[in-house]
């Protein structure tokens, strides 16, 4: 079943459909929650039948040909709304860029912004894009993810410098859309 | 045009298919699988179930509708009242319902709906909403949503207005924001102070099960609120 016919399927409250789904995307969904949150436990399972919930509560709603994406997103949504709900901050240094895209009505014509992003991380060097994602995808601190890496803070800290700048450079001249 | 956004949200695009997808997750799939399917079946539509469900925005244009939103001082507090549209439709919201949230002394906020004095200070925060029903003249539920701290809090009213479209009855849920940090509210579509792009504002849309199309019109574009990203982007 291609992932047009299952979301066509599960507009129609296929829940055959949503099992495949279920079938398709566990693993994706609770590995991006177990890394995030640290481990699997009841939170983790928790999360996960949260996430998919969200996936049938909106089955009118979803994207196709961005299943995994959509997914994705829901499960960090959900799993960094559980770590806030623990402590005060994140373990994410989270960062600012300045975007500089244009008017609204040039950003009007979509763009892909998945693939402009995946571009640009794609201009690093495995391991720079690897403690990028690391860090900002999963929310890893710089010293986790550096000591997991085994490479010292500092250097993470220039590979960190030097993905956000691949960033800006390809999104401002691919022209994301806010 | 200058625009900031935060890397993690812009990693929102991001699908990793290459670096930790393989062997970490201990979750049963039969587990997970029964336990939503189970949810997903004994899920409460807490809205009637009509074709469609569109949220629209108290200040934008609705259904092609323009609307204005009437507000008033009340108890100190200038809050919304109601919703005109130019096809001579609208929404008053019930002229008795004062501001529901006082803010009393030791930064108590104490929610004050329909006669009530409830501590609600510790069963909110920046994620967490109090959600308050109770039922119009028509009998129809209506929701007081109430998130944030004393000093930042904001609230909701979540008002179904119903409206036929294409010969379908259908409900749009009218939307009425305000928040302690702003002298009145802001319908500007960028503002972060706005209620809707509060985390606690977005757990009760998902606790209501009104994720839906937000519309928002601003700056001749419409908005669509993504329940996976949390922020409003322009419409397809």
């Amino acid at each position: 079943m291609t992932e047009e016919e299952l979301i066509k399927a599960l507009k129609k409250s296929d829940t055959a459909a949503f099992e495949e789904l279920i079938r398709r995307y566990i693993r994706y969904v609770s590995s991006i929650v177990f890394r995030i949150v640290g481990g699997c436990s009841a939170d983790c399972e928790e999360i996960t039948y949260d996430v998919f919930l969200a996936a049938w509560n909106g089955r009118d709603r979803l994207p196709t040909g961005k299943l995994k994406g959509w997914l994705g997103a829901v499960a960090r949504n959900k799993a960094f709304d559980l770590l806030r709900s623990r402590q005060d901050t994140l373990p994410l240094e989270d960062t600012m860029i300045e975007l500089d895209t244009g008017g609204v009505e040039e950003a009007a014509e979509r763009r892909d912004n998945a693939a402009m992003v995946e571009k640009a991380l794609m201009q690093l060097d495995k391991p720079q894009r690897e403690l990028f994602v690391r860090h900002y995808y999963y929310g890893q601190t710089v010293r986790e993810a550096a000591e997991e890496m085994q490479i010292n803070v500092s250097t993470a800290k220039t590979w960190l410098a030097r993905g956000r700048e691949e960033l800006k450079e390809i999104l401002e001249k691919e022209g994301y859309t806010f | 045009m200058k625009n900031t956004i935060k890397i993690s949200r812009l990693m929102d695009a991001y699908t990793d298919d290459e670096f930790f997808i393989q062997g970490e997750s201990e979750v049963n799939m039969d587990t997970v699988k029964n336990n939503v399917i189970e949810k997903a079946a004994g899920a409460k539509r807490r809205i009637k179930p009509l074709v469609k469900v569109l949220i629209g925005v108290a200040a934008a244009a609705i259904l092609a509708a323009g609307g204005a939103t009437a507000m008033a001082t009340r108890g100190g507090y200038t809050t919304p009242t109601g919703i005109s549209m130019s096809d001579g439709g609208g929404l008053d919201y019930a002229e008795d319902r004062e501001h529901p949230i006082k803010v009393e002394e030791g930064n108590r906020l104490m929610f004050v709906a329909d006669g009530q004095h409830i501590d609600i200070t510790d069963l909110v925060d920046e994620n967490t909403p109090y959600i308050y029903t109770y039922q119009n003249s028509d009998g129809d539920d209506c929701y007081t949503v109430v998130g944030g701290a004393a000093d930042d809090y904001g609230y909701i009213e979540l008002l179904p207005y119903k409206i036929e479209e294409d010969g379908e009855n259908i409900v749009v849920w009218m939307e009425m924001g305000w928040n302690s940090r702003l002298p009145e509210p802001a319908y500007h579509d960028t503002d972060p102070l706005r209620p809707w792009f509060k985390p606690w504002c977005l757990a009760a849309f998902d606790e209501l099960g009104l994720w839906s199309e937000i519309r928002n019109w601003g700056e001749n574009v419409w908005f669509e609120l993504n329940e996976a990203t949390r922020y409003g982007y322009p419409a397809e």
